[in-house]
């Protein structure tokens, strides 16, 4: 009966939601932004710290649901280390993938490969 | 009635391949069969305007649409027809109050009573009242059972107390606040008592003339009609001292430009081409109500919230929120380490749909110190075995996270 939860509720989700990466309030933090989504009641923030126009580190805090929470761990992890361009790129792919109708997902990942394995 | 559910197309869907368990009954009620041909009898057979065309099918929708007035009066025990104003819905109600009573009764100063449990809608009104005017909003407690603390709420009271707005049945905790007492309590003072009746009008027999408000508000979505259509009762000698709320066609007497003389009640406070199709579902809602048995329905919701309450606490880590001695309708709850919109879309998968968020009422979460919190709402449709299937589906929720 309920093994389809985890089509949506995979393990990734699940682990990420549990144990998120990069909880927390960073203290040399040069940027900061919080997000607040009236509807769900989702409340997020996270701290940035930039040199040399490359992310060096990030952490966020905040209450939602797991799919919320654990988007917020995985964005961490995908975009810390990278120069600003770069996730300004991830966060372009990623918003266009949410926004996209699912058969057309499958063509804009082919076109982004080239980016993504770099 | 033999069997309700067949009376509802809806109720036999399925969801994601299983069959529909509908728990948000609180949020809108399906719809009976009835309704929904009333309301395409409305459109296909007398499409007209009301109150005003000389021909047979303005006569047939406007004898309809005031056949639902008497239905409404007759529903919640008012002694007057011109008592029973229609508006878009329980928040249309409670702004024309605010903004007609309240625009030119009171002055800075004055205080206006709201519990800490309304919904935002007889919160907000009110506060925009209080800052147009320089009034003060004072807050009546609740229990940490979600009871309605009534002798807290009789210490606010005071001479410049001039609106006590309540809710009649919580839409969070199920909680039926003392409205007779709080009624009596506030008349001593002289203020004017408004009620929130959305989720009560659904699920209880309500008689406002016995109660003694001055001030009634319900909507028709959440009692088997349909959206966008709700009722204002108010004593009539309140009502016709209050100037109109909107101005425009159907709420005149004549108009010149010096001078405009308006309509006598209730159509002063009707302005417009009201929603016609939706006042003559609300009749046929109240139809199906009564041929069910007001009593009837009540009885069988509170058998479903007796057994869901009971059967909650079978879920491990689960904590309810809203424990009150009298409820209706209502089963609120939390699980530990689990956001509410997770249960929900684990529960959706199931078919099972019910309620997760604020509610509407960010400030019974903050007395509850939660961000949200889930809730399943019952309706004289539902069944035991959909409340087991609620049980089992949450056990598993459990697990998983």
């Amino acid at each position: 009966m309920f093994d389809d939860i985890h089509d949506l509720y995979q393990e990734l989700i699940l682990d990420h939601n549990a144990h998120p990466h990069h909880f927390g309030k960073l203290e040399n933090a040069t940027h900061f932004a919080k997000g607040h989504n009236p509807l769900c009641g989702d409340d997020v923030e996270i701290f940035l710290e930039i040199e040399d126009e490359r992310i060096k580190d990030i952490c966020f805090l905040g209450q939602g649901c797991a799919i919320s929470k654990s988007s917020a761990s995985i964005m961490t992890d995908e975009v810390i280390g990278k120069t600003l361009e770069e996730a300004k790129q991830i966060f372009r792919f990623f918003h266009l993938m949410l926004t996209t109708e699912d058969d057309l997902i499958d063509k804009i990942f082919w076109e982004n490969q080239v980016y993504l394995q770099a | 009635m033999k069997n309700i559910r067949n009376e509802f197309v809806a109720l036999s869907q399925t969801v994601y391949g299983k069959p529909l368990v509908y728990l948000d009954n609180a949020a809108t009620s399906q719809k009976p069969k009835n309704v929904v041909e009333a309301v395409c009898d409305a459109y296909e057979k007398h499409c007209a305007n009301v109150h005003r065309g000389v021909h047979r099918l303005s006569e047939i929708a406007t004898s309809q649409f005031e056949k639902a007035r008497e239905k409404v009066k007759n529903f919640i025990g008012a002694k007057h027809l011109e008592e029973i104003i229609f508006t878009r819905g329980t928040t249309e109600s409670i702004n024309l109050v605010a903004s007609s009573y309240g625009r030119k009764n009171i002055v800075a100063g004055d205080e206006i009573i709201v519990s800490e449990m309304e919904h935002h809608s007889n919160i907000v009104p009110w506060q925009m009242l209080c800052e147009e005017k320089g009034a003060i909003l004072r807050v009546a407690p609740i229990s940490a059972n979600g009871e309605f603390l009534f002798e807290e709420f009789v210490k606010l009271l005071n001479q410049k107390t001039k609106i006590v707005a309540v809710t009649h049945v919580s839409n969070a905790l199920g909680t039926i606040t003392p409205l007779k007492k709080i009624i009596e309590e506030s008349h001593v003072y002289g203020a004017v008592v408004v009620v929130d009746g959305a989720q009560a009008v659904p699920h209880m027999r309500v008689n406002v003339a016995e109660l003694d408000c001055d001030f009634y508000a319900f909507s028709a979505h959440k009692m088997y009609g349909p959206t966008g259509t709700g009722v204002l009762y108010g004593k009539k000698a309140l009502l016709e001292t209050m100037p109109p709320y909107q101005g425009g066609g159907d709420m005149i007497a004549s108009v010149t430009f010096e001078k405009t003389t308006y309509a006598k009640l209730p159509h002063k406070f009707e302005a417009g081409t009201p929603n016609i199709a939706g006042v003559i579902g609300l009749g046929a809602a109240i139809d199906f109500m009564n041929e069910v048995g007001i009593d009837n329905i009540a009885r069988i919701e509170s058998e479903l919230v007796k057994d869901a309450d009971e059967s909650i606490s079978r879920v491990p880590g689960l904590r309810k929120i809203g424990t009150a001695k009298e409820k209706a309708s209502v089963v609120s709850f939390v699980l530990e380490k689990v956001h509410p919109h997770d249960i929900s879309s684990i529960l959706d998968r199931q078919g099972i749909a019910i309620r997760a968020g604020h509610l509407c009422a960010q400030p019974v979460m903050k007395r509850f110190n939660v961000p949200a919190l889930c809730r399943a709402s019952f309706a004289v449709y539902n069944t035991k075995e959909e409340v087991d299937m609620l049980i089992k589906a949450l056990i598993k929720v459990s697990e998983v996270f």
